[in-house]
């Protein structure tokens, strides 16, 4: 791996994605539309959760509070999963013709994950100041991670739809199916608590990040594990990701 | 053993049933222009994809030494960056990038392809002859040992086809190999010598 080839690749790919205005703009009208939704769909009415890290400990939580948290995970795993998938996709042959020329692809992805945490770490921070518009949790800063490893597993995620899919359409669907199933259902503690089959909710992708933001929000539990966790399960996709970059960038001579 | 910058042996492939190649073989030499003609759907570009390796034959060989510059029949560029900001990242992948002399390399080449204020465009603003002459571009500025064009001349306008031939030569004179790839062969005395494409087999 050569630094500077990395770091060439990954100010053309930064340079290349901020220059489609519309496509930030909507990266930040996700966050704004999905609160303002929730803020005006939910009360202030007590509802008790069960949090999967709190060991099924019932808690009760302000309806308004829990859907806004719950839709930060959303949003943010979102956004950072169609980022990262586009980031891939994005003219797969000119990048094929510059390993052609002399790049490694594994210096080309690592570029794009260098310009992808830029993304998450600004589509989580953004979110988390949003959010502190319409609400006050526990420990904001273990909010922020949750948000922060949301936005990570969910990017590598995307990282590995753009490699195996070399269509945006099908792209699209396989990001909007998960979110939706994982991150925007099944993942709310309000369903959890009730649901039949917990260990399939506890496999998804979005559910530890979710639960490092919930128990940072309205409990003292630590989260460092959840962290780790997280982390651990985002690098897995991403080297999925990667190895499958490598062979589909492969040059045969 | 493969002594010549640019060869084929035996090159086959077929997707699925269709067999596109059907034992090619030929080599190139330093200061050769070599030109393949051939109907559409002959099998051009699938040998050139070969050729570069992009593509992986069935059965066969296929050789490149020394630096390969590579034209495909599509511009394989990004339409958010500018000319100069191509210049810069290609500079990188052949790794020149660190050398001083690439900028005047760089600069020589917009001067004769007369860029003049469309340096700081970007490709997306860019007209189709121009975007194809950048396309070019990208493959000569490093001045390969080995070139290899995929229709590379369509959309130029005269001034620019007649350059493109004085940047060729000149890449020729200075030892390089040259495979040029065209449905259609004018200029037929600029060529070292031209092959023909047909029912799978260069002739």
């Amino acid at each position: 791996m050569r630094a500077p080839y990395v770091g060439t690749s990954a100010a053309m790919t930064a340079r290349d994605l901020t220059r489609k205005r519309l496509v930030l703009a909507l990266a930040l009208a996700v966050p704004a539309v999905f609160f303002a939704v929730v803020f005006a769909t939910t009360g202030d009415r007590l509802v008790p959760i069960t949090l999967a890290a709190a060991t099924g400990r019932v808690t009760l939580v302000e309806e308004r509070r829990q859907s806004l948290l719950f839709i930060s995970v959303a949003a943010t795993s979102l956004i950072s999963a169609f980022f990262a998938s586009s980031l891939i996709q994005r003219q797969l042959d000119a990048n094929r013709r510059l390993v052609l020329c002399g790049y490694r692809a594994a210096e080309l992805i690592a570029a794009r994950l260098a310009v992808l945490l830029g993304i998450i770490a600004t589509t989580a921070l953004y979110t988390w100041l949003a959010l502190g518009l319409f609400s006050s949790p526990r420990f904001p800063g273990g909010v922020l991670l949750g948000l922060t490893v949301g936005a990570f597993v969910y990017g590598c995620y995307g990282l590995l739809v753009g490699t195996l899919f070399r269509n945006k359409l099908e792209s699209i669907f396989a990001i909007v199916v998960l979110v939706n199933i994982d991150a925007g259902w099944l993942q709310n503690p309000i369903y959890y608590q009730n649901a039949a089959s917990k260990w399939l909710i506890e496999a998804l992708p979005a559910h530890y990040p979710s639960q490092v933001a919930y128990l940072a929000a309205f409990t003292s539990d630590r989260v460092g594990a959840l962290v780790a966790y997280g982390l651990a399960y985002g690098t897995a996709l991403l080297l999925a990701a990667i190895a499958l970059y490598v062979r589909r960038m492969r040059i045969t001579r | 053993m493969i002594t010549s910058p640019l060869a084929a042996y035996n090159v086959t492939k077929s997707y699925r049933r269709r067999a596109v190649l059907r034992g090619v073989s030929f080599e190139a030499q330093r200061g050769e222009i070599v030109g393949i003609v051939g109907e559409n759907g002959s099998g051009k570009s699938t040998l050139l994809r070969i050729l570069v390796g992009l593509l992986r034959p069935d059965s066969g060989r296929v050789g490149v030494t020394g630096q390969l510059g590579y034209c495909d029949q599509q511009p394989q560029i990004f339409p958010d960056l500018t000319v100069a900001e191509h210049f810069a990242y290609f500079a990188r992948a052949y790794g020149i990038a660190g050398d001083r002399g690439w900028l005047a390399m760089r600069d020589e080449l917009l001067t004769r392809f007369r860029y003049g204020q469309e340096v700081n465009v970007r490709v997306n603003e860019l007209s189709g002859g121009t975007r194809q002459k950048l396309h070019l571009s990208l493959a000569l500025f490093h001045r390969p040992d080995v070139l290899i064009l995929d229709e590379p001349f369509l959309a130029f306008d005269w001034d620019t086809y007649l350059q493109f031939w004085t940047e060729t030569e000149a890449l020729r004179d200075a030892g390089a190999a040259i495979v040029i790839v065209s449905h259609l062969a004018h200029d037929r005395a600029r060529f070292t010598r031209i092959l023909e494409l047909r029912g799978g087999r260069l002739q």
